[in-house]
């Protein structure tokens, strides 16, 4: 089952001479729980594909439906209802909120619509993160893999459709960039989530399912 | 499943937003109470300026009574008290009014004691009491003073008045037996009787005055009418209260009016300063809305979190405010209401300003974070993220050159022309209206005006012309020649001089008067009879014409000796003829005085006028001072001749008369001592001193007043537009935390980097000034002289004047230098490391 169809997608910026085709009538499906990276030079549309996948950014023409929900449909507010549910976002410079705790940072998505926490689940995923004695401090105090391990149960929390990750280990060490990876994968296989990541990094790219090339703004090997 | 929003969560993030970023929110915070601040003083002072001016309305009519029905029965006074309009009375029995030619345009009713009347009308004597016994009398200070009688308790007083029974005129005796301090009723009053006198005297009671209080004050002129006419009794008289008039009203609402338009300046001024605020923090705030915005917070929440942060910024500001904003009203109220014994701004306090300033600063607050929030709301969290990014692009456009220090500084100013655009705006604007404001309160000439104003170092007035609107009573004897003896005497007087006045009928032949008439007959150079411009005066248009038709006038005659002398004459300008004082002291010449400064409307010099019987040679003429002397003269001397004779010419004519006023110069050493001793001298006496100092500060005040409120603003936009150049630098500095990490990381040592802030702060404050100084100058320039052209004030000489900008553009270099160099150690104690991974 597809829980990602992306139909003729196109997404441009500026005008005339000066277009710049970030996303050029692209198409592909994604099934549930199925591990997928875009790789592809810099400027090749990646990350705009991953945040059109999101709900993050506004196609200029095609369809983005995530689990039955087609995003082109759904008003402001809907979409950022979609976000905090459907959707986990992991990115490369974390974006962890500064002022609230690793632990507020990890229930915000369920706070910000008075879910009940799934308390279970969520102390699980602090376990296998490794992130039971940082619960208390703010992100300015955790190291940059600490970080990213915060924004990978942050992204876990509201269980969501789809994982989607944004170089996730760009501004991590070799060794650090390894480890979370590794348990990004591992978290989403666990709790059989779908995880469309985008890299630079081949090696990492091979820990997925299938592959997704882009240049100019298509895809150009699946 | 898309529809859930908690709104909890915003208060979270807000508090936690304040906890991490204190300073910032102190710096709102203080921008909130300055608003605030604003807000609660012109809607203090508006209020005040209101209910001060419909004070002073109750004051002159002299009652606190909506409506005074007169001349009633108890019966009809009965049936006016049920009414349903009404809400309370108070009665008075009047038995008739004082009939003195000398109480001018005051009327005073004899009446039988009414407690409640005399509490309505601050009317309660405060020396000595009510009259108890038959034959009492009780009085107010202004009615003594006019009819001469001396304040104390015991005193007979002999009083004419005219009965309202039958109109008849009658004079009976009475002994004081208390009088009070005029607060109230300087023009119309009551002197109290008991019942039994007013029995004796005849009167049976049988009318009465009666003071009503309406449920609603509305329009009361109407509302009388309409009680009379339920009650079938239209032909009884009635007066309204003053303050209820509605034209009157209009009159308090329009001055208040211009305190109210400030609020508009005020919401400008803030909106100004918080839009600042908020615009060195967009793109922070931007980022941080686009983080939450894609972790799923919907538009609703965004809002609610703006409008919690609007009211927790208005809340810390709200009470700072109020108390600072009411603090400034109460130190500018006593200018703005002049010879309140309270302070007008606690004697009118009321509540509704605070409540209303509140809100309107909330509404500011909101207001200035709107267009962050809507931006928040309509882009998409893509762009909010990516909102330095953008801004970048933007700005590489130049091709490949050669990097310097010079070059990084001028591409730093030009990255931060938003932040240099937001704060000059506030200095041009603080600084252009403070230095017109300087520019005319320089040009208020103080010397012109003690010149005009202020002929000697003190005046003092006799009792009956102590106030403008006395007429002055020459059987008065407030001011004693033994008096003017001691004085003299006093070793710190320098010079001295009395001024005694003597109404006198005149008569001018042809030949005289024609001089007169010729002056008032002509036109001016707008084609107006001069004495058109006194249409507004009938008295002066009376005398005039029976002057003209008949010659018969009336001449004030003057005695002066000394100092009043030699202001009056010596060292006046001659109009006609040429004075001598050793011919003048013969006592055969009078020196005449006209209404006008530089027209012939005396008769001519060298001829001869007839004072009580004796002739005299008019030897010069001279400009008329009106400050010279205290007091009114009575209506039929609205058109008259002044001529001064030598005082002891005076007082062979007029033996048994009163000293009006003494003049007096003192050696300034001695004077602490002298004023101790006038107090002394006069305590008791009703007599009035004037000195050069009441003058000064009338000039003073007169100043404050009229560019107080304007100045006030200019300083709390010039605050603003230094808070914001300040917060300009500071943000410019700590924004670019990562920004100089990256030139450290590629070699720039820490001495370059403060290199590079000491170019940015010199190249930052030359294109300021360059804006500024030309700007500031060109504009008070302009304004100052379009003032001068149009303004009525008399006494002003152009000055122009810049020094508030001088005195800020040094300051502002300080600020610069200051700020630069404290926040580079501030942001630069951080690694390399550390800062160049900083998100926010």
């Amino acid at each position: 089952m597809d829980i990602i169809t992306i139909c003729n997608l196109k997404k441009y910026y500026g005008s005339g001479e000066r277009i710049v085709r970030a996303l050029d009538g692209v198409n592909l499906t994604v099934a549930q729980g199925e591990f997928i990276a875009i790789v592809g030079a810099s400027g090749c549309g990646k990350t705009t594909l991953l945040n059109m996948m999101g709900g993050l950014d506004r196609p200029a023409s095609g369809e983005v439906i995530v689990d039955g929900v087609n995003l082109a449909s759904l008003k402001e507010a809907q979409l950022a209802v979609f976000r905090r549910k459907k959707a986990g976002f992991i990115f490369q410079n974390y974006n962890l909120v500064p002022t609230l705790t690793v632990e507020e940072n990890i229930y915000f998505p369920l706070d910000l619509d008075c879910s009940t926490p799934d308390r279970k689940y969520l102390r699980e995923i602090i376990e296998l993160l490794g992130l039971q004695d940082k619960l208390d401090v703010f992100p300015e105090q955790l190291s940059g893999g600490q970080k990213q391990r915060a924004a990978i149960a942050r992204a876990l929390a509201a269980k969501p459709s789809v994982i989607l990750a944004d170089e996730p280990t760009g501004n991590l060490d070799s060794k650090n960039g390894q480890n979370v990876a590794g348990l990004l994968k591992m978290t989403t296989e666990i709790w059989h989530r779908t995880l469309v990541m985008v890299t630079h990094n081949q090696e990492l790219a091979q820990m997925a399912d299938r592959v997704i090339r882009m240049q100019d703004g298509r895809i150009t090997e699946n | 499943m898309l529809n859930n929003n908690n709104l909890k969560i915003c208060r979270r993030l807000i508090l936690r937003d304040i906890k991490f970023h204190k300073g910032q929110y102190l710096l709102s915070g203080i921008a909130v109470m300055l608003v605030c601040m604003l807000y609660t003083f012109t809607l203090c002072l508006g209020n005040l300026t209101y209910d001060g001016f419909i004070y002073s309305y109750k004051m002159m009519y002299g009652s606190n009574s909506h409506i005074l029905f007169y001349d009633l029965t108890p019966a009809q006074a009965v049936k006016v008290e049920n009414h349903r309009m009404v809400r309370e009375s108070v009665s008075l029995f009047t038995l008739g009014t004082l009939h003195d030619e000398m109480l001018g345009v005051r009327n005073v009713k004899l009446a039988v004691v009414s407690p409640g009347w005399a509490k309505e009308t601050a009317s309660v004597p405060l020396t000595g009491h009510m009259p108890r016994e038959k034959g009492e009398i009780a009085l107010d200070e202004i009615t003594m003073n006019s009819l001469a009688i001396p304040h104390e308790i015991g005193t007979e007083v002999s009083v004419t008045w005219t009965q309202t029974a039958d109109g008849s005129e009658r004079t009976d005796r009475f002994i004081l037996c208390g009088f009070w301090e005029n607060r109230m009723g300087e023009t119309e009053t009551c002197a109290w009787v008991t019942q039994e006198t007013a029995l004796a005297l005849g009167d049976v009671l049988d009318k009465l005055t009666l003071g009503v209080m309406l449920y609603s004050p509305t329009d009361p002129e109407n509302q009388a009418r309409e009680i009379l006419s339920d009650l079938g009794i239209q032909e009884i008289r009635f007066t309204t209260n003053l303050a209820c008039n509605e034209a009157r009203k209009e009159n308090a609402g329009e001055r208040s009016m211009k305190f109210y338009r400030l609020t508009l300046i005020v919401a400008l001024c803030g909106l100004l300063l918080l839009f600042q605020m908020e615009k060195l923090l967009a793109g922070q705030n931007i980022r941080f809305y686009g983080l939450i915005k894609s972790l799923g917070m919907t538009p609703r929440q965004l809002r609610v979190l703006s409008a919690v942060r609007a009211i927790l910024l208005s809340v810390t500001g709200i009470l700072p405010g109020w108390i600072a904003g009411f603090m400034i009203c109460a130190f500018v109220a006593p200018h703005v209401m002049v010879g309140m014994e309270e302070n007008p701004a606690f004697f009118f306090l009321k509540i509704w300003p605070f409540p209303a300033a509140a809100i309107l600063t909330f509404l500011t607050v909101f207001f200035s974070c709107l267009p962050a929030i809507r931006s928040a709301v309509k882009n998409t969290p893509v762009e909010m993220l990516r909102y330095e990014e953008r801004d970048r692009k933007k700005r590489r456009k130049a091709g490949r050159r050669r990097t310097s220090l010079f070059l990084l500084a001028l591409s730093g100013l030009f990255r931060q022309k938003g932040r240099f655009v937001a704060a000059s705006v506030s200095l041009l604007i603080s600084l252009s209206i403070l230095c017109c404001i300087q520019t005319i309160a320089a040009s208020y000439d103080e010397t012109k005006y003690l010149q005009e104003r202020s002929l000697f170092d003190y005046r003092i007035a006799d009792a009956s012309a102590a106030a403008s609107m006395q007429r002055y009573n020459p059987k008065s004897r407030s001011i004693t020649r033994s008096m003017y003896e001691a004085l003299a005497a006093h070793p710190a007087v320098r010079e001295i001089g009395m001024v005694c006045t003597m109404e006198v009928p005149m008569h001018a032949d042809l030949q005289d008067r024609a001089q007169i008439v010729a002056v008032f007959e002509e036109t001016d150079e707008n084609g107006i009879a001069r004495k058109e411009h006194m249409a507004d005066d009938p008295d002066w248009m009376t005398g005039y014409e029976t002057m003209r038709e008949s010659g018969d006038y009336i001449g004030i005659v003057t005695g002066v000796n000394g100092l009043t002398l030699k202001r009056a004459v010596t060292d006046n300008l001659l109009i006609e003829g040429s004075f001598c004082e050793e011919l003048f002291a013969t006592g055969q010449y009078v020196v005449a005085a006209g209404s006008s400064s530089t027209l012939k409307d005396t008769p001519p010099a060298g001829s001869k006028v007839t004072i009580s019987g004796r002739e005299f040679e008019i030897m010069a003429s001279v400009p008329w001072l009106p400050s010279m002397i205290s007091g009114m003269d009575s209506k039929e001397a609205q058109f008259n001749v002044t001529y001064f004779m030598p005082v002891d010419v005076f007082e062979e004519l007029f033996p048994d008369h009163g000293i009006r006023n003494v003049a007096v110069n003192i050696d300034q050493n001695g004077q602490d001592a002298f004023e101790q001793f006038l107090t002394d001298l006069l305590q008791d006496t009703g007599a009035d001193v004037i000195s050069v100092k009441d003058h000064q500060w009338v000039f003073h005040n007169a100043v404050f007043h009229s560019c107080m409120i304007p100045f006030f603003v200019g300083s709390v936009m010039l605050f603003i537009g230094l808070l914001s150049f300040v917060n300009a630098q500071m943000m410019g500095i700590l924004v670019r935390k990562k920004e100089f990490a990256v030139y450290e990381s590629l070699g720039m040592t820490v001495r370059q980097l403060r290199r590079l802030l000491f170019l940015e702060g010199v190249l930052y404050q030359g294109a300021m000034f360059l804006l500024v100084i030309p700007s500031v100058a060109a504009f008070t320039y302009i304004a100052g002289q379009w003032w001068l052209a149009h303004t009525n004030v008399w006494c002003v000489t152009w000055q122009y004047s810049l020094t508030p900008l001088w005195l800020t553009l040094p300051l502002l270099s300080l600020i610069s230098f200051a700020v630069s160099f404290g926040f580079l150690r501030s942001v630069t104690k951080e690694s390399v490391t550390e800062r160049l991974r900083i998100f926010r």
